[in-house]
């Protein structure tokens, strides 16, 4: 097959698609073993790629609107939410959550389900990234303010992510079968959802740093609103 | 019994693969990165690779080729069991890199490892 031809619509739902083998591969194997005791962790893979699936649905849905309505959300909010959905996973990857936001500011502008379902496929993305050697790593889900806005993601201290690596990766992605080998063996659906969600918000994925850290974010307008505490 | 190093990414395949060699009187063990591969086949050589060759950061073929620079480890068995096609690996990467067999992982069962493995030692 000529990667070359495939059409940019379908090199998302190909890397979802490829994405999709993993788990059903472990439901499979599982099944043939009579291994009870995996189902567990099986079951969270699968939440993950219902996540996964229900995200790239939401792309298409969000990609297919004129104008996608955004509105003042609470990137605290968010991440805690986020936070607290992704403690089973990062617990088998070995990893601890914290939720950072560096000082105070009022709500983003977004649309709230696109930003959660979006850092959430960050989140796991890097819990599922490269082995962890040491005992624990932690991802940081964490926002701070910049000049050009609020800059939220999902960072760890390892992989070391570059703005070359994931320029390079945007390009390759839906031609090769690993378009992020930094951070990721397989097909990095995830992050490229991710990337189509936020862009549908007019906030691209790219690099960034928080606390020594990098890791995937993307930068949001404050929403003007007063935040009450 | 043979001694079998696994070099799977993800760890739910990576344990049921050696539950499976294990429960067939193999021993096994687990990396999940090439690096941690190299420094188990230098504490332990095993008799057969199983690998999939799709890893972060250092690919698989990277790995191999390391293996394969090193004059005791030349004559270990290696089985691709992979998420990519076989058909996708030339014959020439084959040859050259002393591929005992490349599986399709969504198509082989833990039986087939199994018989894949067995193959590779006795051959």
């Amino acid at each position: 097959m000529d990667e070359a031809r495939v059409l940019p619509d379908q090199r998302l739902l190909r890397a979802l698609a490829e994405q999709l083998k993993l788990p059903l591969l472990q439901i499979a194997l599982a099944a043939e073993a009579g291994d009870k005791k995996a189902l567990r962790q099986i079951g969270l893979t699968a939440s993950m790629a219902i996540e996964l699936v229900d995200s790239f649905l939401l792309s298409t849905e969000v990609q297919s609107q004129t104008a996608l309505e955004l509105e003042p959300v609470s990137m605290s909010a968010v991440l805690q939410s986020v936070a607290d959905k992704l403690q089973d996973v990062a617990r088998q990857h070995q990893y601890d959550i914290e939720v950072k936001l560096n000082g105070r500011y009022a709500p983003v502008m977004a649309h709230a389900k696109s930003l959660e379902s979006a850092m959430m496929l960050l989140g796991h993305s890097i819990l599922e990234a490269v082995p962890v050697r040491s005992k624990h790593h932690t991802l940081v889900l964490g926002a701070h303010k910049t000049g050009k806005g609020i800059v939220a993601g999902a960072y760890a201290d390892q992989p070391h992510l570059t703005t070359d690596a994931y320029r390079r990766a945007r390009a390759l992605f839906g031609t090769v079968r690993q378009p992020l080998p930094s951070l990721s063996s397989a097909s990095g659906a995830g992050i490229f959802v991710a990337d189509a969600l936020f862009s549908s918000m007019a906030t691209p994925l790219h690099v960034a740093h928080h606390d020594h850290m990098t890791g995937l974010a993307s930068t949001f307008v404050e929403s003007g609103q007063t935040q009450l505490v | 019994m043979s001694k079998v190093l696994i070099l799977e990414p993800d760890t739910v395949l990576a344990k049921a693969y050696a539950a499976a060699l294990q429960k067939s009187g193999h021993e096994v063990q687990i990396t999940r990165d090439a690096q941690d591969a190299i420094l188990a086949i230098d504490k332990s050589i095993p008799e057969v690779v199983v690998l999939e060759p799709q890893l972060a950061i250092h690919s698989g073929i990277e790995f191999l080729q390391e293996l394969r620079s090193y004059r005791e480890w030349q004559k270990i068995p290696v089985i691709i069991n992979s998420f990519i096609p076989p058909k996708r690996l030339s014959d020439f990467t084959i040859r050259q890199l002393g591929i005992a067999s490349a599986l399709y992982k969504p198509a082989t069962s833990l039986k087939k490892l199994i018989a894949a493995v067995e193959l590779a030692v006795v051959t």
